[in-house]
């Protein structure tokens, strides 16, 4: 019996400071999250949002003969290190009236639209940075089916994705603290109880 | 203190943070949790003529909940949807007879969380999905409260300073040397 105490002491112990270890870990994110989700709530409609203008810049350019569009895409991409861009997949790719292929580079910290103006030999850039809070939303969003070639978006990413799964690790972790250290504490009986009968009513009600 | 603040705080919201995590895993697997929605559809008769305000009333009290969005008009008829989380009604409106075909398009649990995570804003005309922001903002400024609360919670843990701390030094160095490269990309 005394044996099998101890051992449950070890074992919550160690749960403790797994727990501690995966939220100093995940800190970042977890902020992240938090202003993200604040910052979704408190928003503006999206229709109603002031759109900032995009800086416009033109740059030389030729389109290499019997280039896909898509292969094209890239190759803007990479010749005018658009930063951060994602790769365009072809059902994205789209051209204007004129018929010019519009290009449009997403990124956690911008879009920029390039038009490719064939006959005058060049490329039209609008960029349109995002604000911080956005930036902060984009990358919170950002999963792990992302194809970004970037490192830095691509480091973020694999950092996101333990986050997720320390989030769970944390909850289950916290609620096992919780019942193997007092378990019978009201208020903490109480908080529980209530989150708990508020979810489930709300996603009743919605339902 | 601290310790009851970071545990109450958890416990109460320990449901919509999971719901957030589940989500969260779904759109980054999403052939782990398939989210396809059973269609379904119906028709209704209901006066002629109306704007799609009035219609979507009427349909309303007839029981397809939600918010009214994405209306398109055109000489004969009228396309909305009324949704809320989980369940989309896609409506067509004749103009002239007011026949109304309704195709409702309703997910399982996996897709309801999907939706759940992506509610957003605090004014809609639909006062559910209001309670819902409500309750997601407060979740929001907990997980905001538990990463704070921890590492004060951490800090007094004499015996784990050392290694928490190097744990958080580097994750801090990544994750904010990370936000900061990315947003200093030009």
């Amino acid at each position: 019996m005394l044996s099998w105490k101890r051992e449950q002491s070890r074992i919550r112990d160690w749960i403790r400071r797994l727990h501690i270890y995966a939220g100093l870990l995940t800190v970042s994110s977890l902020l992240v999250y938090g202003i993200v989700g604040v910052t979704a709530m408190l928003q503006d409609d999206p229709a109603k949002r002031l759109r900032p203008v995009p800086q416009i810049t033109f740059q030389e350019f030729t389109s290499p003969a019997n280039l896909s569009d898509v292969d094209l895409a890239n190759l803007i991409m990479t010749r005018f290190s658009i930063p951060l861009a994602n790769p365009i997949p072809d059902w994205a790719i789209k051209h204007d009236k004129e018929n010019h292929l519009v290009l449009d580079y997403y990124s956690v910290n911008s879009m920029t639209r390039v038009t490719v103006l064939e006959t005058e030999r060049k490329l039209k850039f609008e960029a349109n940075r995002v604000g911080i809070l956005e930036f902060l939303n984009r990358i919170h969003a950002t999963t792990i089916r992302a194809q970004v070639p970037d490192l830095r978006v691509r480091g973020w990413i694999y950092y996101n994705y333990v986050s997720i799964w320390f989030m769970l690790f944390m909850t289950f972790s916290g609620l096992y603290l919780w019942l193997t250290s007092r378990p019978g504490w009201r208020w903490a009986q109480v908080s529980f109880a209530s989150g708990l009968l508020l979810f489930c009513t709300l996603y009743w009600a919605i339902r | 203190m601290l310790r009851n603040v970071h545990l109450l705080l958890g416990l109460f919201c320990s449901c919509f943070v999971l719901m957030y995590a589940f989500s969260s895993l779904q759109m980054s697997h999403n052939s782990w949790f398939p989210t396809k929605p059973i269609v379904t559809e119906s028709q209704l008769k209901l006066p002629p003529y109306l704007d799609a305000r009035a219609a979507s009333r009427l349909l309303m009290d007839q029981g397809l909940r939600g918010e009214m969005m994405q209306v398109k008009l055109s000489a004969t008829n009228i396309q909305f949807r009324i949704q809320r989380p989980g369940t989309v009604y896609e409506i067509a409106y004749d103009l002239q007879s007011g026949q109304t075909q309704v195709k409702t398009n309703r997910v399982g649990l996996v897709g309801m969380l999907n939706r759940l995570h992506h509610i957003n804003g605090l004014r809609h005309d639909y006062a559910l999905l209001n309670l819902w922001s409500s309750a997601l903002l407060f979740t929001s400024l907990t997980l905001i409260a538990l990463g704070l609360t921890g590492i004060c919670l951490w800090f007094k843990f004499h015996k784990e300073r050392f290694i928490g701390g190097v744990i958080l030094g580097l994750s801090l160095i990544y994750g904010l040397g990370l936000i900061l490269l990315m947003r200093s990309a030009s």
